[in-house]
This record gives structure tokens, C-alpha cells and sequence, in this order.
């Protein structure tokens, strides 16, 4: 498989036989804190006989603050500089037109982005780098680390309102191929400040060397395929509930981020009108063509959990939707054991049969059903996201976030970001993402715990008096126990001793110390700061189209505004973009160079092609001229070794001498979720909140069974054992509080209403 | 994703010849069609547009390649896809034909008076400063009359 061969030739279904300019990509990932820095470097060569264009559509997180691009040709490195998008496309242009080096980094959405390397020149090799900082998101008591490595292919409704210029969905949808002949080269290095409890990737095999308290993560394998996502979690000792970081801007300004996790115990009463009576709970399964295979699978195990996790009291609803959408009943209908038997059903029998997927239609139906005011509506979407109008679906969640929440699930080995986290943020929900592979009870009750309880909405940050620009300008609703972030650019009254700075959640008020004399200079904290004000200008500004047109003038201010301080901080943005040009003398002009369109992979168990797989074709090595031969399905001989490492385990880290072929039977860190006892058992709760004998529990109990048996018989069995599950996971899970606490609640209201009680002391 | 670059035409022998017919760069074709310069790259690629007349620092559009783009643009934003515009422009051959060849040309100006007001001229030809009187002229109009500023287009 690794025999050498003198070119590397992409062998397309119409393509002729043409040849690839990107030889590989090398990432370079440092941490530090929440805050990861990191370098993605895109090799082009140039093996043709005449000069060529490259362009590259390629992803990144969504987050990503894009802080740096330079091109090195040879030994000369090119800075490139931000400019306004259509200015800069002009110098890029004309460069390249005067037979110039350009090289153009532009943003199509804030997780998609095309790189254009003009006039590579025949037998030349330009190494482009892209540099962005990002603040990795929380997830339980790790930080998610994700790389997305592919643009999956979009749906793309048939648009209202005609546009002049390039349709916008071309912008997002390069040409694809089932393999391509460059891979991904990654490491990643975390600070030695920051000591480590567990490192683990659900994507790939990966190995983990500690060198004087640093650690360092690479994949096992040199170089794996660009088709799944890169997702790395990242557990630190102790993770503190509160943090603060103050940098010094280039600029003189100081700039602060702040970060809280508030824990509401008791619950607050701030949405407490809530909790009497219930939530309108609305399930929306994609069920397109994208989601075949393991994607819709891991929906419809999602749903199984997400319905038994409602409470007495409820409403809820399933509906599908694909090109057209169904609902299970069409109105939000009482959670009784009647109609948990019907959800079940109709859960079991969703498949991936529906098409296209027309968000659209279905989220705008269930917006405009009519609120029910005693139970406020939550809607739990499950969606790969792969659809090309995500700023009008995001739009149209923020247009109802005071009557709707939406919780999503993204949901996939390349699921599409921009659209999951737009939704939930733009309606005050709240995102999981879910990999192929990963443990879904924990996301899914996790999520539960949100939509049923503790939640504060009125949410402000107190500066204690200081003048403070913060990014995000507004808090959203706050979650028990989900953190919250927020940046600031300072005033001069900031001065040198520390200050408290505070959340305050419905009155109650969580503190964070700010210690600007430990200031550091620079760093990601004014990039991010900028990042977020970005995020919050973008959707004042239409999407541009091909036509000149003049913007109204709020939103004028709003693009100026985005062009100031993409061109002040250095950043990609919708208005900006980055350009570097490498002047040539006039007379080693070649003619003009021919556009390569470089193809990228199709997602991993993308529409059930395929189910997801460890990698496979080895391309492209970044500092190895040659590659292997890849044509089509052919090339794929780890199969049937492959079979069961990504179905429902976790892989975590092999032993540096591992190779390809020894990481394949890795054990599971983790036992898979059928064998997981907690999730088992939950299973078994009825709607009432009771829990009777199962093998579940019969199983966790071991010899305790019988003498449970016997108190059963003699008291009532719902009594007992519903007693009896409450202390057991208080007492042998009480790690996973978040994932058992809703059920838990649920059985303790019911335990409060009988007549007698039961201690379980005497079982356990 | 950006447009493909054009590909030299052959050598138009007469397409030089001063005074025949105006010659525009692409920054002041664009600016006349209410295009964006990467809109006209685009469309050039896509073999909707002819490719620009002459070599080198002789490259050029004319009036043809400009009454084209605006047809384009209008086809467009009456919700015509380019897929049907390509089969339409397919039937004459805009690849083949010499942009010199191009029926007679119809003048046209589009003219920004101030936000959400543009003045579409069909048969008439602005230089700049014609244009920015007549710019003032409805200006003056318009707060003579009262009439409040709407959002909209021609």
C-alpha cells in the first residue's frame, strides 16, 4: 500500500485525468487554557507543464478568529495583509493577470473558506498558512478540540430572490471525490500550565508522549484521510468553575475574557412558571438522503433516549422531515405511556428516506403553531446540517427565540457547524455535537437537563464600574452548569489592581477575579474579543451578490464596521479577506495558468456511503514528493480489518509503536453504550416517573437482587425498586449527575406523593 | 469560490481601431453594468461573456461585452438560472462570435442617486459629469416633492 509511485493522479468519475495541486496538509494545534492557536499549512504543488490556479474550498471550526496567512515560496515568505473581500479580489486579480505570485484567502461562510494560489508555475511548490485562534468549547469536564477536514455536500433549496453573479451555493460546494490524493499531517502540543487528567479523540487513533508536564498529541498514523472531522477531547485536573485572562492589545487598549460556569442549586425560580406545568417539546429529525447510515442511526438511538427523558406533564411531538416533512400527530399530544409507545414506534421506523433537506418548511410550521402558555416550546433538531441557507434558517430561529428555543444535535462525522451552533445560539438553545462513535446518553440527558430545568434568561455581566465594549453584547439564556464566556475590550480606568468582575443570573451573582497586572501581551484574547463583535455584526449585513449594489444604511454601518476591524486585528471575515502578493519580474511570465478546482473528499458514512471507516488511503505526505496511486473504491483493503472500531465505542490513545494496522482492534476506553448500565436503566422508567425490576438493574445489583425481590413483594414493587434506582445512582454513578439527574427528579416527585415511603439503606 | 480566468482570445485584428467603439477596462465595465469585477470574471468563464478583446496590457472590453453583461444581470435578477441563460447564449454562439460583430449597441446608464434610489437610463449615456447633475436634479426633486426615500429600485 505504501509503494511509491511517480505521480499522484485524481481519477474522477467525468474529470479527465487531471492533476491535483494540493499535496497535503500539515495542522499545528497549541493549547493553552480554553484557547487553542493553530497553523494549518496547505502544500500546493505544481507538477504540470503550464502554471495553474489553485483554488481550495476548505473548512475550519466555526469559531475560528483567522489571525494569519502567509505564503512561503522557496525561502521567501510572503505576508499577506486584510483587505476589504471585492479589494482584495482586485489585487489578487490584477497580480495574477500581471503574471504575479498571489495568493487569496476569502471567507464563504464562517466555517467554509477558499484558498487561491495563482500562478504556480510549472514544477513550483508554495507552502500557504493559515493561522486562527479559537476558544474551545466546554463539554462536561473536557474541551472539545475539532478540525473539520471536509465540506460536505450541501442542499440547497431553490432561492426566492434571484441574485446576479456566482449562485451562492457554487461558493460552498467544490468538486468531490470518494478519495483524494492528499492527507492530513496533525499534532498538537498542550502547555505545560495546563496538567492533564485524559486526552481522547472519538475520530481517530491517536498518541499521546509527555515531556516535562508538556503533552503532545499526534495521530497514529502519519497521514489520514480528509474525511471526517478531527475531534479531540481534552480533560484538565481540575478544571476551575470560574477563569479570567487580560491581554494587552497592540493597539494600547486591554482586553479581558471572562469565564463562568454557574451552578443553579437549588433551581432558580427565574423560568420557574415553567417547571409546574411542563414544555412543549418538539422533535425534527432529518431523515434526507445525507443522514443514511450511521448518522440516521444515532438520530433515532438519540430520539429513543430524548422520549423517555420527558417528564409527566409535557407535550411533545416527532415530525420527519426530508424534501417534504411528516408529523407524527400534527399537535403536541400529553406524555402518557400511551403516547410513548406511539413515539417509540414511529422513532423505530425513521429512515433516511426523505431526500433533500427543506429545513425550511417544517421549522417555519412549528414556529407558527400556536404557543401553548403555560408550557414554553423547546425544539430539539437532529441534523447532519448539511443545507446551504443556513443564515436564513439561523434568522429565522433569532425571529422566534422569545416563544421557541431550539436545542440541536449535530449529528455526523462532518456535520455542518456554522448551522447547528448558529441555531442554538440565535435562539438561546444550546448545540451537541455528536460524532460517529461517541456516547450519545450523556449529550442527549445533558440537553434534557437544559430544556427541563435551571435555566436563567434575564443575564448581564457586571463590570463593577468599568468601562467595558463586551463581545458577545448579549448573554443568552444560561444553563446549570454550562459555561459562559464573554470578552471585553477595556477602558483606561482598567488601572493595575485586580477587580471583580460578575455574572449575574436573576440576582444571583458569580464572581471572577480580573488581574490585569498578570497581563500578558497580545495572545488569542483582543482576536477573539474582535471574533466575537464580527459574529455579532455578520447577520446585520444581506449576503452579498454578484450585483453592486448599495447597502441601507444601517446595514452599511454594519459592513464598515466589520471592514475596520478586520483591517485593525488582522481577521477573515464576510468583508474581508486576506491577500499576498509575490511580485515577479515581468519577463519569467509563462502565459496565463489554468484553473485547478482541488476536489475534496466525500464525508466519511456521508448518506450511508459507506459506513464510517479509520482511514484508509494514505496521500500526499507533506514533506514526501510522492504519493500513492488512488483511483475510486479500489483502494480500499483495511475494510474488513476496520469493521466495529467506530460503531458504538470511543477509541482513545495506542502506544506509540502502533501502527496502522496494530491500531485498528484498539480496545474501547469506554464499554459501549448497550452494555452502559446508567443508560440501560434509565430505559426502563415509565412515563410516571417509576421504575419496576429490570435485568438492568438486576445486573448492577448482583446479590442484592433478591433481597430487593423480597422488599418488592412485600411493599410494592413501584415503590421500592423506583426507590431503591434513586439511591443506587446517587451512590455508584455519581460522576454522571447531569446524565441521571432529570429521571432522578422525576422519580422523586413521584416517591414525594405516596402515602408511604421506603428506605433503601437496608437493599444496597 | 471564485471565477476561473479567462483564457486569451485569438488575435482581433481590428478591435483596436480607435474611435469605432469605446473600449473599457474590466473596472469600468463593471462599474457600468453594476457588477462586481468577480461577477465579471465569473460570468466570462462560464462562457456567458465573451473574453476580453486583445493581449496583454491590450486586453479590453467593448460595448458588446457590455450590453451582454447587462442582459445577463436583468436575466438574473428575474430569477432566470444560468443554466437556461448558457443554452440561451449557446443558440448564438457568444464564443464564437467577434464581440465587434455584436448587433448595434443600445446605450444604457445606471446611475446611483443615493441609497435604495438608482435611475435606469435605456438609450442615453452618462460621462460623469452629466451624471452627477442629473444626480442632483433628482435629489432636488425629491425634497421638493416631499416624497419620502423608499427602498426599491427603479
Amino acid at each position: 500500500m505504501n509503494e511509491p509511485l511517480k505521480s499522484g493522479l485524481f481519477v474522477g468519475k467525468e474529470d479527465q485525468l487531471r492533476q491535483v495541486p494540493l499535496s497535503g496538509v500539515h495542522v499545528s494545534a497549541e493549547l493553552s487554557g480554553p484557547c487553542a492557536r493553530v497553523t494549518v499549512t496547505q502544500r500546493y504543488v505544481n507538477r504540470e507543464k503550464r502554471p495553474v490556479e489553485a483554488i481550495y474550498v476548505f473548512p475550519l471550526p466555526e469559531g475560528a478568529a483567522v489571525c494569519g496567512f502567509e505564503a512561503q515560496v522557496g525561502d521567501r515568505v510572503i505576508r499577506g495583509h486584510v483587505e476589504e473581500r471585492e479589494k482584495a479580489f482586485e489585487t489578487y486579480d490584477d497580480a495574477v493577470a500581471a503574471g504575479h505570485g498571489a495568493f487569496l484567502l476569502e471567507q464563504e461562510r464562517p466555517n467554509v473558506f477558499t484558498a487561491s494560489v495563482g500562478n504556480l508555475r510549472p514544477g513550483e511548490t508554495v507552502d500557504v498558512r493559515i493561522t486562527y485562534v479559537e476558544l474551545l468549547p466546554r463539554e462536561g469536564d473536557a474541551w472539545r478540540f475539532t478540525l473539520p477536514t471536509t465540506v460536505s455536500p450541501r442542499y440547497v433549496p431553490p432561492k426566492k430572490n434571484a441574485s446576479v453573479g456566482q449562485p451562492d451555493a457554487e461558493r460552498v460546494s467544490p468538486p468531490r471525490a470518494f478519495d483524494v490524493p492528499y492527507g492530513l499531517r496533525l499534532e498538537l502540543d498542550v502547555d505545560a500550565a495546563v496538567p492533564l487528567r485524559a486526552v481522547e479523540s472519538p475520530s481517530h487513533p491517536v498518541r499521546v508522549t509527555r515531556h516535562r508536564g508538556a503533552t503532545r498529541v499526534e495521530l497514529s498514523s502519519d497521514t489520514v484521510a480528509m474525511d471526517r472531522d478531527f475531534v479531540l477531547l481534552v480533560e484538565p485536573e481540575g478544571l476551575p468553575e470560574a477563569s479570567s485572562a487580560v491581554a494587552n492589545g497592540i493597539d494600547g487598549a486591554r482586553y479581558a475574557r471572562v469565564t463562568f460556569r454557574p451552578r443553579f442549586d437549588p433551581a432558580p425560580d427565574a423560568d420557574g412558571a415553567d417547571g409546574a406545568k411542563g414544555h412543549e417539546v418538539l422533535f425534527l429529525v432529518d431523515c434526507s438522503g445525507s443522514m443514511g447510515g450511521d448518522s440516521i442511526e444515532q438520530a433515532r438511538q438519540a430520539l429513543q433516549l430524548c422520549v423517555r427523558a420527558l417528564d409527566e406533564g409535557d407535550r411533545f411531538d416527532v415530525i420527519r422531515f426530508g424534501s417534504t416533512h411528516q408529523a407524527m400527530w400534527g399537535r403536541a399530544r400529553a406524555f402518557s405511556e400511551s403516547s410513548l409507545g406511539q413515539a417509540a414506534a414511529f422513532i423505530e421506523a425513521t429512515d433516511a428516506d426523505l431526500g433533500g433537506t427543506e429545513i425550511r418548511t417544517p421549522l417555519e410550521a412549528l414556529l407558527k403553531r400556536r404557543p401553548d402558555p403555560a408550557r414554553p416550546r423547546r425544539i430539539l433538531l437532529l441534523t447532519d446540517g448539511q443545507v446551504g441557507n443556513e443564515d436564513e434558517l439561523i434568522e429565522l430561529a433569532r425571529r422566534h427565540a422569545d416563544t421557541a428555543r431550539v436545542f440541536t444535535f449535530g449529528i455526523g462525522a462532518g456535520a455542518s457547524e456554522h448551522l447547528v451552533r448558529g441555531l442554538a445560539r440565535a435562539s438561546g438553545g444550546v448545540c451537541e455535537m455528536i460524532f460517529p462513535g461517541e456516547r450519545i446518553a450523556p449529550k442527549v440527558l445533558r440537553t434534557f437537563h437544559r430544556v427541563c430545568a435551571s435555566s436563567v434568561s434575564k443575564v448581564t455581566v457586571d463590570w463593577g464600574g468599568l468601562s467595558a465594549e463586551p463581545a458577545p453584547a448579549t448573554v443568552g439564556p444560561v444553563y446549570d452548569g454550562d459555561e459562559v464566556t464573554v470578552f471585553a475590550r477595556l477602558g483606561a480606568d482598567l488601572g493595575e489592581a485586580p477587580r471583580e468582575v460578575t455574572l449575574v443570573a436573576d440576582g444571583r451573582r458569580f464572581p471572577v477575579t480580573l488581574r490585569p497586572g498578570d497581563a500578558v501581551a497580545g495572545g488569542p484574547v483582543p482576536l477573539l474579543w474582535a471574533r466575537h463583535r464580527i459574529r455579532d455584526l455578520e447577520p446585520q449585513v444581506p449576503a452579498a451578490d454578484g450585483a453592486n449594489r448599495r447597502l441601507p444604511k444601517k446595514a452599511k454601518a454594519a459592513r464598515d464596521e466589520l471592514v475596520a476591524l478586520g483591517t485593525r486585528y488582522g481577521l477573515v471575515s464576510s468583508a474581508t479577506s486576506y491577500v499576498a502578493v509575490d511580485e515577479r519580474p515581468d519577463d519569467v511570465a509563462d502565459g496565463p495558468a489554468e484553473v485547478r478546482r482541488v476536489p475534496v473528499a466525500l464525508t466519511a458514512g456521508w448518506g450511508g456511503a459507506g459506513r464510517l471507516q479509520p482511514p484508509m488511503s494514505m496521500g500526499g505526505m507533506l514533506g514526501a514528493a510522492v504519493f500513492n496511486m488512488v483511483s475510486g473504491c479500489g483502494a480500499r483493503p483495511l475494510t474488513q480489518l476496520s469493521k466495529g472500531l467506530f460503531r458504538q465505542e470511543r477509541c482513545t490513545s495506542v502506544p506509540s509503536s502502533a501502527g496502522l494496522f496494530d491500531a485498528m482492534p484498539c480496545e474501547p476506553a469506554c464499554p459501549p453504550a448497550a452494555t452502559d448500565w446508567v443508560v440501560a436503566l434509565l430505559l426502563t422508567q415509565r412515563p410516571d416517573g417509576t421504575f419496576l425490576m429490570s435485568d438492568a438493574l438486576r445486573t448492577q445489583l448482583g446479590a442484592r437482587a433478591a433481597r430487593l425481590e423480597r422488599a418488592a413483594e412485600l411493599h410494592g414493587e413501584a415503590l421500592v425498586v423506583t426507590s431503591v434506582v434513586v439511591a443506587l445512582l446517587a451512590a455508584e454513578a455519581a460522576d454522571r449527575r447531569d446524565e441521571w439527574l432529570p429521571a432522578v427528579t422525576k422519580a422523586r416527585r413521584w416517591l414525594s406523593r405516596q402515602s408511604a415511603t421506603f428506605d433503601p439503606a437496608g437493599i444496597l | 469560490m471564485r471565477p476561473d480566468r479567462p483564457t486569451p482570445p485569438p488575435p482581433a485584428p481590428e478591435a483596436d481601431d480607435p474611435g469605432a467603439a469605446p473600449a473599457y477596462n474590466i473596472d469600468e465595465l463593471a462599474a457600468l453594468a453594476g457588477v462586481t469585477r468577480r461577477t465579471v470574471r465569473y460570468y466570462v468563464t462560464r462562457g456567458l461573456v465573451p473574453a476580453p478583446t486583445g493581449l496583454g496590457r491590450g486586453k479590453h472590453y467593448t460595448s458588446a461585452h457590455l450590453t451582454r453583461l447587462v442582459e445577463i444581470r436583468e436575466r438574473q435578477e428575474a430569477g432566470e438560472p444560468l443554466s437556461e441563460l448558457e443554452a440561451r447564449f449557446s443558440g448564438r454562439g457568444p464564443e464564437t462570435r467577434e464581440p465587434d460583430e455584436a448587433p448595434a449597441l443600445e446605450p444604457w446608464t445606471r446611475l446611483i442617486v443615493d441609497d435604495g434610489i438608482e435611475l435606469h437610463l435605456r438609450g442615453v449615456r452618462l460621462d460623469a459629469a452629466r451624471a452627477a447633475q442629473v444626480r442632483l436634479a433628482v435629489l432636488q426633486a425629491l425634497s421638493q416633492a416631499g416624497a419620502p426615500r423608499k427602498e426599491g429600485r427603479r
